[in-house]
């Protein structure tokens, strides 16, 4: 028993170490200031600014594993780059008159657009190549609603450094909402081909960690936790303060960081630094919301359609019974 | 004979079931095909049919759109209502309401559940004048309700539950997916007080549509929203209904045949236009008409389809008595 307990702790203590060394790298498109999200605007793949009547997205660059605290960087030596919907390579603009580091690019077309930083350096005698990777949906509900599966399918950067992808759901489209409790498959790619074995870790804004290695099809799969949301209604009855969107809306919703990890044994020199092996590390970000059966009744909806049919039923043959006149025979005296 | 009187002459019955059909299996499955109307269309094409549906009816993006925050709303970004209604008028005033007599997928299945109440050899029934004079301004109370209610949520005055509030309760939200296999709207919401009780509402309604529609012709679009929104800007259609009362006897067959229970369309002999706000365009009313252009559609002014001795004849199965 106390082996087992041994083992149990070893386990989990090697697996908070595989990622131990490394502070991902990560974008975010949730401003440094909140303020600023006052000027911008909501869409399907989150906020953006218009300007010429074109979506244009605002990505902030961040440091560390923790969703609500990790900071903003305000310099990093790297290379960014854009994968947009037509799957052309691109550098987007960074922004020189924020103190942070911020990319912004338009978003013209409908479908997802991938944005990439990579970082590389040498530490310890192992190159250290850091991506983080931002995958933003446009999607204007005016454009309509027929999804070409080019667009909803996943885009790959075929010579990205470490890629994670995210599989679709079965039947995805622009408005698929990922819910708590639904299996999420991330495809681990180095250099355009799958990775097998390499660590795959799922980290929930709440805290909740789940670490597994990609198969040989370089797949690992996470479900989603049924978690508890944070109740609007309830804490403001409670006085707690709830900050509010645009139009005093609530958005009830989660988010994750994924993270795979590839270790190479590939060796050389950077900038004059031998190192003997490679560490790869690929972070990127998402949103889930409840379980949208979770609060719902399809038995207690039966009843009511019943109840319509019943009443319905009486009172549309009561109110012809009531309509109908008595027979009033007429006769004429004709002598 | 001339295509004209041929036309006039037509039994409309079979053409009526064969276009409602097509235009059901089109707006229906349509979207399988990926063909996409857009979000304008002035008939319930409902947009909760996400997979099958060919364009989705205008009342939802019109209630998503009004719940814009107002800032949001009367800025230049609030174009875009002002664009999808433009695009909503333009569908509107080429078929005018015959969308809700030939193009409706909730008509036609009310339609259908009617020739189903036929075979069964059971008779209709009908409001009394004074209760048909009271319901139908129901309609125009719903209209109301889903521009206010919306545009209250946009004014932070009422929370985003309410969101689109007609579509909540609207039957075809319910029935139009199911015809895709989709029954995930057949279900209540517990998550607020308020969308329970919209969605137990709604659920309520479906109940009222199946047996109403049942007993009642086109029982459900006595009290339909839409209805009313078309009639505010049916004078700008193309299409028209028109009514030459020198001409009308005042038989009331126009009267009888009305699956909408329109009484001025027998014993109004003053206006030209004749249509009504309950109308559905069905045009059994010119096809029932005995006179020789009492009753007549125009395009653009020029008559496609009037009521003549020779068509009714026809359509009665009295031609060769009449030879």
């Amino acid at each position: 028993m106390k082996h087992s307990l041994t083992l149990i702790l070893l386990g989990l203590l090697l697996s908070s170490k595989l990622f131990a060394n490394t502070e991902q790298l990560w974008f975010s498109d949730q401003p440094p200031d909140r303020s600023m999200i006052k000027k911008m605007r909501m869409r399907h793949g989150g906020y953006v600014h218009i300007e010429k009547g074109v979506d244009v997205k605002q990505l902030w660059l961040r440091k560390g594993d923790s969703l609500e605290k990790s900071a903003y960087l305000e310099s990093a030596e790297g290379e960014y780059q854009l994968l947009n919907v037509q799957a052309e390579m691109n550098q987007p603009e960074i922004d020189k008159n924020s103190r942070q580091q911020t990319i912004r690019f338009p978003m013209p077309d409908e479908g997802y657009y991938n944005a990439y930083f990579t970082e590389r350096l040498v530490s310890n005698n192992t190159l250290k190549v850091k991506t983080a990777k931002a995958e933003i949906l446009k999607h204007n509900c005016r454009n309509g609603h027929k999804y070409d599966r080019d667009l909803v399918n996943p885009q790959q950067w075929l010579d990205a450094p470490l890629d994670i992808v995210r599989l679709r759901l079965p039947e995805e489209d622009f408005h698929t909402r990922i819910r708590s409790g639904t299996t999420l498959k991330f495809q681990v790619y180095h250099q355009g081909k799958a990775v097998s074995g390499a660590n795959v870790k799922l980290e929930t804004k709440r805290g909740w960690i789940k670490s597994t290695q990609s198969d040989e099809q370089g797949i690992a799969s996470f479900q989603i936790i049924q978690d508890n949301f944070f109740d609007a209604e309830k804490a403001e009855k409670e006085g707690k303060k709830v900050e509010r969107g645009h139009g005093g809306r609530v958005r009830i919703r989660d988010g994750y960081l994924v993270t795979a990890q590839y270790l190479s044994d590939e060796a050389g020199t950077l900038d004059d630094k031998a190192f003997s092996q490679t560490e790869y590390t690929v972070s990127s970000t998402g949103r889930y919301y409840p379980q949208q059966l979770a609060k719902k009744s399809s038995e207690q909806a039966l009843w009511f359609v019943s109840a319509g049919m019943l009443v319905m039923g009486v009172g549309g043959y009561s109110y012809r019974k009531r309509r109908v006149k008595p027979f009033k025979e007429e006769s004429f005296d004709e002598h | 004979m001339s295509i004209k009187s041929r036309i006039d002459r037509v039994d409309l019955r079979p053409f009526r079931f064969w276009f409602q059909l097509l235009a059901f299996i089109f707006l229906v499955y349509g979207g399988h095909l990926a063909v996409d109307l857009g979000n304008s269309l002035p008939t319930f094409s409902c947009g909760y049919n996400s997979q099958g549906t060919a364009g989705v009816c205008y009342l939802l993006p019109l209630q998503h759109q009004l719940a814009q925050p107002w800032e949001r709303l009367f800025s230049p970004a609030g174009i875009a209502v002002l664009s999808g209604f433009g695009l909503f008028v333009l569908w509107f005033v080429v078929l005018n309401k015959a969308w809700c007599g030939y193009v409706c997928p909730l008509g036609t299945i009310q339609d259908w559940i009617t020739g189903l109440r036929k075979l069964m050899g059971i008779p209709y029934s009908n409001y009394s004048d004074d209760h048909f004079n009271k319901l139908k301004y129901i309609k125009y109370f719903l209209l109301l309700a889903l521009i206010f209610i919306p545009l209250a949520i946009g004014g932070q005055f009422i929370s985003h539950d309410w969101g689109v509030p007609f579509c909540k309760i609207c039957p075809a939200r319910m029935i139009i997916p199911a015809f895709n296999g989709d029954f995930s709207q057949w279900t209540i919401d517990f998550s607020s007080n308020t969308k329970m009780v919209l969605t137990a509402l709604g659920m309520f309604v479906v109940g009222l549509f199946l047996v109403g529609s049942f007993i009642k012709k086109r029982f459900f679009c006595f009290f339909c929203p839409m209805s009313a929104f078309h009639f505010i800007f049916s004078k700008l259609s193309i299409l028209k209904l028109k009514k030459d009362g020198s001409k009308c006897t005042v038989c009331g067959d126009c009267y009888r045949v009305c699956d909408m229970q329109i009484k001025p369309i027998a014993d109004d002999i003053e206006s030209v236009d004749i249509l009504q706000d309950d109308c559905i365009l069905c045009l059994k009313c010119v096809s029932a008409c005995p006179e020789d252009g009492a009753l007549k559609v125009d395009v653009l002014g020029k008559t496609v389809f009037e009521a003549t001795r020779g068509g009714f004849s026809k359509r009665m199965g009295m031609e060769k008595n009449d030879d």
